[in-house]
């Protein structure tokens, strides 16, 4: 279990960590997604003891680690170059840390074959860290990491110098690998993708606050701000400034969108920002429309279309702003048409304008 | 393109330097430039060693020359020391670019009068009635003559005398030093005299006297035990230092400080060579020659001078001095003969020899300046500078043998160890078994070099048509 | 055309260096090797004598005195400088307050022209009024030793070279800053102690700068010994400290033997081309092993 409550962090006197509070059960795996600067390598050292701590605590296990050098902690880290010996092998790298525990050497490399044979490196053992493939070294750093059994494992950015190809399958190796551990994971990514498909639970920070925290489907449906919302989803959540009319009508400039909202998501009169994922927008005919009772209708033009085999993208243009929508790849969408673009608000998000915080009752599984 | 321009360029490095260097293989050393008669105003190249007063008489001689001859011009090429006036001069002959006219100590003369590249001065001017031997004194003279030809025209005639602290002698009621002393009855003990602890420390802050342990301050000791330093003069086999007589007088020697310790331990020597010491008055007496005047002048005019005179060697046996003198050498492959000819002619001339000799570091070697007040100036120290005429008759001097520098470097490094080490242990001093030894050690060191030697100058007399062949 | 071209693609940026080496280095060693078959003195056109120089060599016992010294204080003073090297270079790494000040001092000894430290040096040595020797005496040992004793005098040599050694710190520290610092977070969250990790990491990391360093230093401190050797101990105790580089100069511009010295300059050449094989044979079989 590690817990962090409060924890502030400045380097050179700059901020960078303020107020984070947040806890990883045992076996846990939270993974902190957050755009680059804003504090995820640092938030890990800080963790690890790389990085000083300027307030708040850090227990594992409920004791208080903060003041202890990185070794005495119990936690393991994954860098994000692998952070692999040049000179020792695979076996050698693997048995860094026990033995620089005073474990001897045979027992060191007893541990290290039964590690290794879980992640198939057995035939690698003998081998240097250049021989290795990105994938291979991967695993043999996450092996690693995880031989010492420690209390909490932190992974930095773990599949960023990996190909396209090869994520996938590493992040399933993550998953085994970390299935039969009791180690608290923590892991910090850029990638949206990584962090949904390896989260119990999904943190967004953003210039060092922690913005949500939730189970990765919450945080996407209901994303706690504009930020959170358009951080996460590829194309990027779709949003619009509205205004809520007296009577209930939903204005988006000159257009009614809809004459009545219920629930209203906020009292009549408000300006708002409608926020809409592509695939709450359908074209006409595709398949994957959804049923939503307060369905509106969006004249558009179509600008573009982005075939992405699984999927399209349709970009479409209306009333000056652009729209990303998803649909199937068999529909035919000519380029310039102009069509009825449907708008499933029963599944929108809405967020104050001023503040970007989510308007609708969302449910916000923060601190516990 | 950017390639053919790169190896172009590399080329015009290139070429200007293979050629240099073929051109200097070509015309090394030996050959015989014709002498040019340009007619025109040529320029003779005198190189020179000394210190910045040294130089500086040098340059006043130059420019009285060429004030007295309109037209003649003469461009001096100073060199710090010795050594590296040797080393300058060599590369310069390797370079078969020699300076018209240089200057060389007769220690050195050997190395380059056996290799045959000095053009002859005493025949060329005395047939031009520019030199007249007799002027000069003969001791430096003969020492510059080479194979029965005179070489190089002597510029000096100095020698190794005892300068002395005249105020330490009267502080301590020492006798000051009289003509016809001797080195057991006089010197020794007025050394012990000399020799104090000021303040008991158990060392001692003056000492009596001074002797760098080098082959050329040691050989009057050789000589004046009736000793020699080689067995042929003319053609030296081997050092006699091993041989009866030579023993006693190094032996004589090591007891200044083995037994009577009145000269600088080793500690003190390397802290403090001599010449300081006794500038810095903590020396009653010192082993030096002329040069060293000029040392003590210069103190005096910085006010830090001394009372200070000068007295001849000490007699063991036999009186005997050791000669030291520079001369004027010109080489084989100089362009301007007569022209570097009128100069030496100068600088032998009256009035080039009191120039030097008013510097106070040379004995000039012309006889009638050497007793002109431009030498024996009465206002000026040493007060006894008559001395150093004295002496002049007893000098003898080392053979010129090419390799005698490389002897001598050889054995001054045997003989400083064998100086300052205390005797074998069980040894008394008097036995000097130390003083075998290391006498023996130099003969051995030192006779394949002059059997090399030999051979060489055998091998140069005896083929007499196939000379140059391979080896 | 190409291939030429490529080439100097890639070396257009040392070739005019390379160019002046070759012009001021290369050409004269060149043309110093006939030289060293022949009997040369300067004065007369050089004689050719075959292999008579080299048997001369052989058989002349200083030059087996000058080359054992010689060897003597490099094996001294090289792993001994990159030793210090070493530490100095893990102690400036680090950019610190007032770092820059100890880095310029560290390498202030080898951009003096080497007389103006060796002159230095005669004075700190100074048997009596030096501070050297204020030092010994509170050892407890002979402050004139090396002027006496010719192991002490090489000794002295060696150590007054150890202070050659800025360039091989700022090598050094360049080479430590090379190293990855996430190596080193991994070490210390894995709980290394500091031993381990000099041991285990920087030492081996460093291995391959380290050795080949100590070829060049090896090559070099032939050179550079001359100096000191020159100057301070003049070749004394007992040709204690006649190396072989001060040989090699008095035979030729002291004793006019420039044949003979040119012969003691191959044989120094090839001693050193022999100590640079040993060396890069161990390093090609550590890097080999290595990373």
């Amino acid at each position: 279990m590690l817990e962090l409550h409060d924890l502030g962090v400045a380097l050179d006197g700059r901020p960078v960590l303020r107020g984070l509070t947040l806890s990883v059960a045992a076996g846990e795996r939270v993974v902190i997604a957050g755009p680059s600067g804003s504090g995820k390598s640092t938030l890990l050292r800080a963790i690890a003891g790389l990085s000083p701590v300027q307030s708040g605590e850090i227990r594992l296990d409920g004791r208080p680690v903060q003041a202890l050098p990185p070794g005495q902690r119990d936690v393991a880290m994954m860098f994000q170059s692998y952070a692999l010996f040049p000179h020792l092998s695979v076996l050698e790298n693997l048995c860094f840390g026990l033995r620089a525990r005073g474990m001897a050497r045979r027992d060191a490399e007893d541990r290290a074959r039964a590690a290794a044979h879980t992640l198939d490196l057995t035939p690698l053992l003998a081998r240097r860290p250049r021989e290795l493939s990105g994938g291979e070294r991967q695993r043999v750093a996450l092996t690693r990491a995880l031989l010492r059994e420690p209390k909490a494992l932190l992974l930095d950015e773990p599949l960023s110098s990996l190909d396209t190809q090869l994520r996938v399958r590493a992040r399933a190796e993550i998953l085994k690998a970390h299935a039969g551990s009791r180690a608290a994971m923590l892991l910090v990514t850029h990638d949206q993708s990584e962090a949904m498909a390896l989260a119990d639970r999904l943190g967004v920070l953003h210039e060092g606050r922690l913005l949500q925290l939730a189970p990765p489907r919450t945080v996407y449906a209901e994303p706690a701000n504009l930020f959170v919302a358009r951080f996460l989803g590829q194309p990027a959540m779709n949003t619009l400034e509205v205004q809520l009319a007296l009577d209930g009508g939903l204005w988006w400039g000159d257009q009614q969108l809809s004459r009545r909202l219920s629930p209203a998501p906020a009292a009549a009169g408000r300006r708002l920002v409608l926020g809409l994922r592509p695939e709450h927008l359908s074209l006409p005919g595709s398949r994957w429309a959804q049923d939503d009772p307060q369905q509106a209708t969006l004249q558009a033009t179509v600008e573009q279309v982005e075939p992405l085999g699984e999927q399209q993208i349709v970009w479409l243009q209306a009333g000056g702003q652009r729209l990303a929508a998803r649909a199937e790849p068999e529909l035919r969408v000519g380029r310039g048409v102009s069509l009825p673009l449907r708008l499933a608000l029963g599944r929108a998000s809405w967020f104050d304008p001023d503040s970007g915080e989510a308007l609708s009752p969302v449910r916000h599984a923060g601190p516990a | 393109m950017s390639a053919s321009c790169l190896s172009r360029a590399a080329l015009a490095l290139l070429l200007p330097l293979s050629l240099a260097a073929c051109g200097r293989g070509g015309s090394s050393g030996a050959e015989t430039a014709a002498p040019a008669a340009t007619g025109k105003a040529t320029v003779v190249k005198l190189q020179v060693f000394g210190d910045t007063a040294e130089l500086k008489s040098y340059r006043e001689l130059i420019g009285a020359y060429e004030a007295a001859h309109p037209g003649e011009k003469v461009e001096l090429l100073p060199v710090g020391k010795q050594a590296d006036h040797m080393a300058k001069l060599s590369t310069a002959f390797a370079a078969g670019n020699p300076p018209d006219l240089f200057i060389l100590n007769f220690r050195r003369f050997g190395q380059f009068a056996a290799k045959d590249v000095l053009l002859p001065l005493g025949p060329a001017m005395s047939a031009s009635g520019q030199f007249k031997e007799e002027e000069f004194y003969a001791p430096a003279v003969e020492a510059f003559r080479y194979r029965e030809q005179l070489m190089c025209l002597p510029q000096n005639v100095s020698s190794l005398v005892i300068y002395y602290n005249r105020a330490l002698f009267k502080q301590y009621g020492v006798p000051e030093p009289q003509p016809g002393w001797t080195y057991f009855k006089d010197l020794i003990p007025a050394a012990r005299l000399l020799t104090r602890d000021l303040d008991g420390d158990k060392r001692n802050d003056i000492h009596g006297v001074g002797l760098d342990p080098l082959l050329i301050r040691l050989a009057p000791f050789i000589w004046g035990m009736g000793g020699e330093l080689v067995d042929d003069l003319q053609a030296p086999s081997t050092l006699t230092l091993d041989r009866g007589p030579a023993l006693l007088g190094l032996n004589a020697v090591k007891l200044l400080i083995s037994r009577y310790r009145v000269t600088p331990r080793l500690i003190e020597y390397q802290a403090e060579n001599n010449d300081a010491r006794f500038a810095r008055g903590a020396l009653g007496m010192l082993f030096q020659s002329r040069r060293y005047t000029a040392t003590l002048r210069e103190l005096e005019g910085q006010g830090k001078g001394l009372d200070w005179d000068v007295a001849p060697l000490p007699r063991l046996q036999q009186e005997v001095g050791v000669l030291h003198a520079d001369a004027y050498c010109m080489a084989r492959a100089s362009r301007q003969p007569q022209a570097a000819q009128r100069f030496v002619a100068y600088a032998l001339s009256e009035a080039g020899q009191s120039i030097l000799a008013k510097s106070g570091r040379t004995v000039p070697s012309r006889k009638t300046v050497a007793h002109s007040p431009a030498f024996l100036d009465p206002t000026q120290k040493p007060a006894h500078a008559q001395v150093f005429l004295d002496a002049i008759p007893t000098l003898r001097r080392t053979p010129n043998v090419a390799v005698w520098h490389e002897i001598e470097s050889k054995a001054d490094v045997l003989l400083e160890e064998w100086f300052y080490e205390p005797p074998l242990p069980g040894e008394s001093d008097l036995e000097g078994a130390d003083t075998v030894l290391v006498a023996r050690q130099i003969r051995d060191a030192t006779r394949p070099l002059l059997a090399e030697d030999l051979a060489r100058e055998q091998a140069r007399k005896a083929p007499p048509p196939a000379a140059g062949g391979a080896p | 055309m190409n291939r030429l071209r490529a080439f100097l693609h890639h070396w257009h940026w040392t070739l005019p260096g390379l160019l002046l080496l070759a012009l001021l280095l290369g050409l004269p060693a060149l043309m110093a090797l006939p030289l060293a078959f022949s009997d040369f003195d300067g004065l007369h056109p050089p004689r050719a004598v075959g292999l008579g120089n080299l048997a001369k060599a052989w058989n002349d016992p200083l030059f087996w005195t000058a080359l054992g010294n010689s060897l003597t204080v490099a094996a001294w003073s090289v792993p001994l400088r990159l030793l210090l090297a070493l530490g100095l270079a893990l102690l400036l790494h680090r950019p610190r307050r007032g770092v820059g000040l100890l880095r310029a001092a560290a390498l202030a000894p080898s951009l003096t022209p080497d007389i103006a430290w060796a002159l230095l040096w005669l004075w700190i040595l100074n048997p009596l009024y030096g501070p050297f020797a204020w030092l010994l005496g509170a050892f407890g040992i002979a402050p004139d030793i090396w002027l006496t004793d010719a192991v002490a005098a090489r000794r002295v040599l060696a150590l007054i070279g150890l202070w050659l050694l800025g360039e091989l710190v700022v090598v050094l520290i360049a080479a430590r800053k090379e190293i990855p610092a996430e190596l080193y977070d991994l070490s210390a969250v894995e709980g290394a102690s500091a031993f381990t990790v000099f041991r285990r990491l920087t030492l081996p990391m460093l291995l391959p700068v380290l050795l080949l360093l100590a070829c060049r230093d090896a090559a070099l401190s032939f050179q550079t010994s001359f100096t000191p050797a020159l100057i301070i101990t003049k070749g004394g105790p007992q040709f204690g400290t006649l190396l072989l580089p001060l040989y090699v100069y008095q035979n030729g511009f002291e004793y006019l033997r420039f044949g003979y010295a040119a012969a003691l300059a191959l044989a120094m050449f090839a001693v050193t081309l022999l100590m640079i094989a040993v060396q890069l044979f161990w390093l090609r079989r550590w890097t080999r092993l290595g990373g």
